[in-house]
């Protein structure tokens, strides 16, 4: 089978992965050496999918024929697609010649199950050490994490990539059990806990300078380097996967409501340090299970979810605001969970711009906390008005019923939830699953 | 008679080329008002003025303030001005001088009042210059032309917004450090061959390679990473603008991939589950794996 075949194969198999971040690395570069990339503290995005999904990683399996069954998933046993497998070389020069380009980060390399958990996670290893040591590739590195695989190769597979992933794939245990027989969560909760002492235990000896010196030259050049080339890349020590860990959670594949899905998030980000976790809505798959809901994904719940994670993360929110097992266990899709719950405490508003802490201002809908910041910043040097916002480029007409400034004193009951919330409803908004 | 000048500087002219003027002005407590940049190529009332003197170039580099007369001024001026003065606006270098006047002569931190309107606005250009340097990091596209017995030189041709190509040349030049590589613009281009940079003039896209054996690969990926049955082509539009789509090579598949999405997502949802073809005997036993291990 050609390339180019494959490609087509593996990369069609691979889009059900959300993530594509190349950001949150160790900075590195080529500078000095004969190799190429480098990494930057954002990530680039070079395309766009006219599914607004950005393309920053060649994002590839391996091979898409799986000996495990999840029903969920195009690549598992008995599903009726094409299948096909990359050598490790073919993925390493497909990589490297995309990257001459332009045209990627790096890569995000995963894999059906081949043989057994160890000779999957073998040929995953095996792909970003020839990027490394025959390639000197310092770009981006994504490989996902099988669990069950030993702990030695977990291990090197931390040294060359910038990331790991294990997908948790189902918010619940008993979904896990039904939907992917083969997969156990005890295991994957392990490997989450290998890695996530792994990371930290290097950033600890990094910072203590005991690191071993880890570095990316190209192995035949190694004894041409000059001895300041040498202290050079003895600086760009690498770290265990930098870009720390990260994980997925389908939406809609099982009964699972919002609520359980948010307290799966919450405490993966706490147990296991995780940076992100990614949600996809369920989509129709090629050659789907009997089993499965035959839909459309449910896009909007999805962006909700997002929302609600998002709170979590950098606004302070808990899971208990947004969503609760009794009265509310689904987001409200029409409108962003933020405004739902400065609806629902309508008595802390109207909050005084000019006056107002840091935690408070974050629960202002509209206000984010870049914005938060520049507002902090700038009435430090004059009490702030309407206008200033408008300066700031803010939506006054969504911040506005929930603030007040200094020429602006709204009456302070605001108008009565129902009016409030149809006002601020984008009448936009139903189409996003149309688009 | 007043010490008003005039300054000539070149229509991408940016931060470096304004820099010595903006030094000799500042030490020679010439008042903002008092300056005329002009760098649109257009004759001004100003050359023909009398009462002010054009400020050459080599007078600005000669003058060089002696260590006791040193201005210091806060490094996020540097950043913004370095920024700001890449923005193409006839008004840039007058707008940054008046701002450096003020920060040294008026209040240290007016950089922080963001809604003054000299701030307000040099944050602007900045965060424009921002987005076209994001934007030419992600859409450069580099086409290999090779050569006999000799490496590859990879060329790619790009239209920026802003005069970002000398802003942006150390990002190229750091990633792609193992190979030779050319940007070419119709303002400026910049070489890096056998690890040096070097800026020629600007081109037009006839100079450029117009095809690479391996975008055909690309957009094989393009096409396949997508999925039909979550398009939106208004998120991808607001971080992709069409202004770019004629340099990449996967833009040609954009219009017929949305045409077909609708159709494609359906035939997913309306196709019968098939029984499997694999046997079931080959599937994985976890539990006599993990034992035998
Ligand atoms: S292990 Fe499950 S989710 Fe992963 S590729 Fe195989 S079938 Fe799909």
């Amino acid at each position: 089978m050609e390339v180019i075949e494959k490609l087509s194969i593996l990369a069609d198999a691979a889009k059900y992965d959300a993530s594509c971040a190349s950001s949150g690395t160790q900075l590195r570069d080529s500078k000095g050496s004969s190799s190429i990339g480098s990494t930057t503290g954002m990530g680039i995005c070079h395309s766009y999918a006219p599914d607004g999904r950005c393309i920053s990683l060649l994002k590839i399996l391996l091979t898409n024929l799986c000996i495990y069954d999840c029903v969920y998933c195009v690549n598992r046993h008995s599903s009726n697609v094409h299948r096909a497998r990359f050598t490790t070389k073919e993925v390493v020069d497909l990589t490297i010649s995309f990257y001459k380009r332009n045209y990627i980060e790096g890569l995000f390399l995963s894999s059906g199950i081949i043989q057994n958990p160890n000779y999957t996670m073998e040929q995953l290893v095996t792909v970003a050490k020839s990027l490394r040591e025959d390639h000197g590739f310092r770009g981006y590195i994504h490989l996902k994490t099988i669990p069950d695989a030993d702990e030695s190769l977990i291990h090197q597979a931390g040294i060359y990539a910038d990331r790991l992933s294990i997908n948790i794939e189902l918010p619940s245990t008993e979904s896990l059990i039904s939907l992917a027989p083969e997969k156990n969560v005890k295991s994957i909760r392990s490997s989450m806990g290998t890695l996530k002492s792994h990371i930290e235990e290097s950033k600890e000896e990094q910072s203590s300078k005991k690191v071993s010196r880890i570095t990316y030259v190209k192995k035949e050049s190694k004894k041409a380097l000059t001895k300041n080339a040498v202290r050079k890349t003895k600086r760009s020590e690498k770290l265990f996967a930098p870009a720390g860990q990260s994980t997925q959670m389908i939406v809609g594949a099982d009964s699972s409501n919002d609520f359980k899905i948010l307290t799966t998030s919450h405490q993966l980000y706490k147990s296991f340090g995780m940076r992100r976790v990614y949600y996809s809505a369920f989509s129709p798959i090629p050659d789907a299970s009997k089993q499965l809901p035959l839909t459309e994904p449910p896009l909007l719940r999805e962006h909700r979810i997002y929302q609600a994670d998002w709170l979590m993360r950098f606004y302070g929110f808990q899971v208990s605001e947004l969503v609760n097992t009794q009265t509310q266990p689904m987001l409200d899709l029409d409108i962003d969970p933020k405004l739902n719950w400065a609806l629902r405490n309508r008595d802390i508003f109207p909050i005084d711009i000019n006056r107002a802490d840091r935690e408070i201002l974050l629960r202002v809908p509209g206000l984010g906390p870049r914005n938060v910041q520049r507002i902090l910043q700038s009435r430090a040097f004059h009490r702030l008005s309407l206008e200033d916002l408008k300066r700031m480029r803010l939506s006054l007409k969504k911040i506005k019923p929930f603030i007040s400034t200094a020429d602006y004193h709204p009456a302070s009951s605001l108008i009565d939830h129902e009016n409030l919330k149809a006002k601020l409803v984008d009448p936009k908004q139903h189409q996003l699953t149309l688009f | 008679m007043t010490n008003a000048c005039f300054i000539q500087l070149d229509e991408y002219a940016t931060y470096e080329d304004w820099y010595p003027y903006a030094r000799y002005c500042l030490h020679h407590h010439i008042v903002p008002s008092d300056v005329h940049w002009q760098n649109d190529n257009i004759d001004d009332l100003f050359c023909n003025d009398s009462n002010s003197q054009q400020l050459t170039i080599e007078q600005a580099q000669n003058f060089k303030p002696g260590n006791s007369n040193q201005i210091r001024v806060n490094r996020n001026f540097v950043i913004l001005a370095r920024y700001s003065c890449c923005f193409l606006h006839p008004d840039r270098f007058a707008v940054m001088y008046r701002i450096l006047w003020r920060v040294v002569h008026e209040d240290n931190l007016l950089l922080a009042d963001i809604t003054d309107p000299d701030i307000h606005l040099a944050n602007r250009w900045a965060k424009a210059v921002g987005r076209d340097r994001h934007k030419m990091k992600a859409f450069v596209r580099f086409k290999e032309i090779k050569f006999a017995n000799e490496d590859p030189h990879y060329v790619a041709w790009f239209e920026p917004e802003h005069a970002i190509v000398k802003l942006t040349s150390d990002f190229f030049r750091d990633r792609f450090y193992g190979m030779d590589w050319s940007i070419l613009t119709p303002y400026l281009c910049v070489h890096w061959v056998k690890g040096t940079l070097t800026f020629t003039q600007g081109c037009d896209k006839s100079q450029a390679p117009q095809e690479d054996a391996l975008e055909d690969l690309w957009r094989t990926y393009y096409l396949n990473i997508f999925n039909p049955a979550r398009l939106k082509v208004k998120a991808m539009c607001a971080e992709m603008p069409k202004k770019y789509w004629h340099n990449l090579p996967e833009s040609s598949l954009i219009d017929p991939l949305i045409k077909q999405a609708e159709r494609a997502k359906q035939a997913m949802i309306e196709k019968k589950p098939t029984d499997p073809l694999l046997p079931s005997k080959t599937k994985f036993d976890r539990e006599k794996w993990i034992n035998s291990k």
